[in-house]
């Protein structure tokens, strides 16, 4: 049977090791720590399934430069470009990775940040809040990644993008998208 | 019965037969969760960090079976320093290693509880949570920022963003393993 440990590793700390925030001197004493001790490398397991899952989640808006490594890994993308104040139905296809929603027509040249709002289109409850959200100056678009396991999501969804200036000012759009997800054919 | 404790494996090792043998199963399944763990935190990738667990312990065994593990009652001590230079030359070289020996293999994988998630769970409970701890998540794992870089993008310091997380993590947890959050901010 395990002993259990006699100076168990705090759980901020071994989230701060998981997120790479502890110094140096601090890293080292906790990992020859953990290699030294069954019960605090079962307690940082547990805590690194859920660091794992969240590392391998795509964020629902991504810069263009984690769009082109996407694409450089292969990753099936279908692009749905969106216009200022549009309704659309859009189709996410089986067997697509990322459903890409060009939040595009945005006058970003004068934006020091992004905001982002996403409500439900029914109720307008809000699903999602980004306070400073990665955007396309040159092309003045906002980049959603929209992935198969949204599907538990609210589906009819409305984006509203807020470019904030430099001088305070700032310019709110809207576009409503109704995803709809495709099923695998029935017999 | 007590486990034998890690200077007791080495001696044993160092000693070949089958005693041997079956201390270096026993050091496999021992220490590979805890590799692991290593390789998660410093090659973020769940396929290179079973290839460092291969690489890590095979060195190890080799060197108990040499008789070069100096100091058997540090042991953690030697294996950390393996990790560190095997974990060094997996960044440098994208190859995959190549098992040396199916039982060691199969001892340390059977170790190796799956880290999969059910992902619509997860999902359903990180809507749950409040938007800026969500955002804190992201930036944390998904896009790899300090506590510091994100105290910035959000106008907190490294100190709060820690709390934060740490709390997001729990209510993630809690919410994953009991079906409630609370509500994490």
């Amino acid at each position: 049977m395990t002993e259990p440990c006699t100076t168990p590793l705090s759980q901020e700390s071994l989230v701060d090791y998981l997120a790479g925030d502890l110094s140096p001197n601090e890293q080292d004493a906790l990992e020859l720590h953990l290699l030294g001790c069954a019960p605090c490398t079962a307690e940082a397991e547990r805590v690194a399934r859920l660091s794992h899952a969240l590392r391998s989640v795509l964020p629902p808006v991504i810069g263009p430069e984690r769009l082109q490594r996407l694409r450089e890994q292969g990753a099936r993308i279908v692009d749905n470009p969106m216009l200022p104040g549009e309704v659309k139905d859009v189709l996410f296809p089986r067997g697509a990775d990322v459903l890409l929603q060009r939040l595009g027509g945005l006058e970003l040249s004068r934006a020091t940040r992004v905001s982002l709002r996403l409500c439900n289109e029914h109720g307008g409850a809000t699903m999602l809040e980004i306070a400073a959200a990665p955007f396309d100056r040159a092309r003045g678009e906002v980049l959603i990644a929209c992935q198969q396991h949204f599907e538990s999501l609210p589906h009819d969804v409305v984006f509203e993008v807020v470019a904030h200036d430099h001088d305070g000012g700032s310019r709110a759009t809207h576009y409503v998208i109704r995803h709809r997800f495709e099923q695998a054919s029935g017999g | 019965m007590d486990e034998p404790s890690d200077a007791q494996l080495v001696q044993a090792i160092t000693g070949g037969g089958e005693a041997g043998r079956a201390a270096e199963l026993r050091l496999c399944r021992r220490f590979a969760p805890r590799v692991r763990l290593y390789g998660l935190r410093h090659l973020r990738d769940e396929t290179r960090a079973a290839d460092l667990v291969q690489t890590v312990l095979l060195a190890v065994i080799e060197a108990a079976r040499g008789g070069r593990v100096r100091e058997p009652e540090q042991l953690a001590r030697f294996v950390l320093g393996v990790c560190r230079n095997a974990a060094l030359r997996t960044r440098e070289v994208e190859r995959r290693t190549e098992p040396g020996d199916p039982d060691l293999a199969a001892a340390s994988g059977s170790a190796l509880p799956a880290l999969d998630l059910d992902r619509p769970a997860m999902l359903r409970c990180f809507m749950q949570l409040e938007s800026r701890a969500r955002h804190v998540l992201l930036l944390s794992f998904a896009e790899e920022k300090s506590a510091e870089e994100i105290g910035c993008t959000l106008s907190l310091t490294a100190g709060h963003v820690r709390v934060m997380r740490h709390r997001a993590l729990a209510a993630l947890r809690d919410c994953l393993e009991c079906g409630t959050t609370g509500g994490a901010r």
